[in-house]
């Protein structure tokens, strides 16, 4: 299913079977261990890359800061739902409650704030529960049915015992021989190059 | 995971040495302002003339209600209402706003001794000493509920100890309303505080010295069943100390609306406690941003359980529209100064802290963490004042004299000198704990 061949950068190149006019889309380098990694990504950081990323089997502490990530604007997309939910239950009820069909429930005001608060609440919640939920998704570009690295046999050890850094070939440092070299400079034990 | 460099506890400065001096001048400091102004101011207030039935007119004057103050009770040979919650001022209501103030950080801390023993949490084995000491105070406020309980101060209080004739509503109450019974219940209550503090802290303490795993399990073991004592004995103590204050109104929820606001403010005091131990160069590692940040988020989420527990209260009674359940609403809500009062407590308690200690940034950073902990504990005052002060005179004035500062006051100096007497004499920290490593390397996800 997939040709290699060994070239004088000592990498590994996995080509997708069926592919006319190959081209690589990422490269991967395999580290025994998790403080390995975390150096490692502290200087493909410190090289200027941008399209890459970590793979570890377990949440590995302080690699956020290793690899400079930018503090996530997730919350500020659950708090725009919370407010939504919250500022949109009691416009909802307001509006039924007040406006479009008055009811007379027990004497009480057609709208008023007190039973209104249940409704707003749970909306609060349900909204910022999605913005969390959604929002997390599609930062990370999920739901992904395929991904280029799957086409590696050395990364199912990505959820066992192997820690491993991808390069997308979108990022503009990207140069497989020369990323080879580099990888294997700060530590990488194999290198793979996956082509599609 | 390694990579993380572990703290050296033994070049950490963990003993509260030198502060402890510190603490107790300013807890005397505090003390005696708050017994001279209380002496002056209540003096001024007439508060300790015999005639305490005179009292509102004398000492009420200059807020203008004079003529209302004893409107309730002149109504009540003529009409067919009886009052089994109308009192009037006396000392001794400020008195207990201070007292329960007080009491919410104790249970708050015995609350959080408990729970994190029960859940094995490691996180907060950095500050557990810290709520072990301030939990000791117990024996600090059952000495200042002692006087509270005497005869003469429950009848300026309770009405239910003399009800007025024909009461029907108390009658039926009598079995529990007793005064012998009340004594039994509250000896009961601190027995059970100062027992379940006493024990936590004092297995603690001797864990530094023998190392002694078993005591970890020990206290772990018993925590459901304190637990257990410690929810029964705040729902009750609420009812008693506060709720019977209108011994009209009823309502189940009560106890865990003084829960809710007790561990909000223990975890506000225990953040400041931090940051002045951190600011004197103590603990300046083992409690890092993340032990902060995780504090800040318990206050967070106790603001926002304070809020559902106060509005669940409110809204069933709302709803309803029962009068005698919404009896106690109505004299917090038809005299301006309370309706106003109300509005501080959901602007001022939920609001304001809920948005401003959302990020965080703000958690993460001293200034602003004390900032808002200051903001709740006065806050905390200010429920406990609402809960007390409009059952005077039937919620008709505005009974504030300078007395409501100078009592809390003078108990918060008392109660730093207590915390200085308990954090003393041994480390700032559960030394042997075996969760400390897991506690020192805490990272947020």
């Amino acid at each position: 299913m997939s040709d290699s061949n060994h070239t004088e950068s000592e990498f590994e190149t996995i080509t997708a079977e069926g592919s006319e006019n190959p081209q690589p889309v990422l490269i991967l380098a395999e580290f025994e261990t998790a403080d390995e990694l975390m150096s490692a990504a502290e200087k493909v950081r410190d090289e200027g890359f941008k399209r890459w990323d970590c793979h570890t089997p377990y949440p590995v502490h302080g690699l956020d800061g290793a690899m400079g990530i930018r503090p996530t604007i997730l919350p500020w997309l659950v708090l725009g739902g919370g407010m939504t939910g919250f500022v949109g239950g009691l416009v909802m009820q307001g509006w039924m409650n007040g406006v479009d069909y008055k009811f007379l429930i027990s004497g009480k005001p057609f709208f008023s704030i007190p039973a209104s608060i249940p409704v707003a609440f749970e909306l609060t919640i349900l909204l910022s529960a999605f913005g969390a939920f959604g929002g997390m998704l599609a930062l990370n570009g999920l739901p992904k049915m395929f991904n280029p690295l799957f086409r590696s046999d050395r990364f199912r050890r990505a959820t066992a015992d192997r820690f491993f850094i991808s390069i997308e070939a979108r990022d503009r440092r990207f140069d497989a021989p020369a990323n080879a070299r580099f990888l294997r400079d700060i530590g990488a034990n194999a290198i793979e190059v996956i082509e599609e | 995971m390694g990579h993380k460099h572990t703290i050296d506890l033994s070049t950490e400065n963990r003993s509260l040495g030198g502060l402890s001096g510190q603490l107790i001048g300013f807890g005397a400091v505090l003390a005696v302002i708050g017994l001279v102004g209380t002496l002056l101011m209540g003096n001024l207030e007439g508060a300790f003339d015999h005639h305490t039935d005179d009292h509102s007119a004398a000492g009420h004057s200059a807020t203008g209600h004079a003529a209302t103050g004893h409107a309730g009770d002149d109504h009540a040979g003529g009409h067919h209402e009886v009052h089994g919650y109308n009192s009037t001022w006396s000392i001794w209501h400020p008195y207990l706003v201070a007292a329960t103030w007080l009491l919410a950080i104790c249970l708050g801390a015995i609350f959080f001794v408990l729970i994190h023993h029960a859940t094995m949490a490691a996180w907060s084995t950095v500050v557990r000493r810290i709520a072990e000491a301030v939990s000791r105070n117990f024996i600090l406020l059952a000495l200042l509920f002692v006087p509270l309980v005497l005869p003469s101060q429950m009848d300026q209080l309770y009405k239910w100890i003399h009800p007025d004739p024909g009461d029907s509503i108390i009658a039926v109450k009598a079995a529990y309303l007793d005064y012998d019974f009340f004594l039994i219940r509250m000896a009961a209550y601190f027995l059970i505080w100062i027992g379940l503090s006493w024990w936590y802290h004092k297995n603690s303490v001797q864990q530094d010295h023998d190392g002694d795993l078993k005591r970890t399990s020990r206290m772990a073991h018993f925590s459901p069943m304190g637990l257990i004592l410690f929810a029964l004995s705040i729902t009750f103590a609420a009812y008693d100390m506060l709720m019977s204050l209108d011994a009209h109104w009823f309502s189940t929820i009560f106890g865990i609306y003084l829960f809710g606001g007790s561990v909000l403010s223990f975890h506000a005091f225990l953040a400041l406690v931090v940051i002045w131990l951190q600011a004197n160069g103590r603990l300046t590692r083992a409690v890092s941003d993340e032990h902060m940040q995780d504090i800040g988020k318990m206050m967070f989420a106790f603001t926002v359980f304070w809020a559902y527990i106060a509005f669940s209260q409110y809204m069933l009674y709302w709803y309803a529209n029962i009068p005698e359940e919404t009896a106690w609403f109505l004299r917090r809500q038809e005299n301006f100064i309370w309706g106003s009062w109300g509005w501080l407590l959901i602007i001022g308690r939920f609001f304001v802290p809920f948005l401003f200690i959302m990020s965080k940034h703000i958690k993460r950073n001293r200034a602003t963490l004390a900032l808002a902990a200051v903001w709740m504990l006065i806050m905390q005052w200010a429920d406990m004042y609402y809960l007390v002060m409009p059952q005077i005179n039937g919620g008709e004035e505005f009974p504030f004299t300078l007395l409501d500062v100078t009592i809390p006051v003078g108990f918060l100096g008392l109660f730093l000198i207590g915390l200085a007497l308990s954090l003393r004499g041994h480390s700032l920290i559960a030394e042997k704990d075996p969760r400390m490593p897991e506690s020192l390397a805490f990272e947020n996800a």
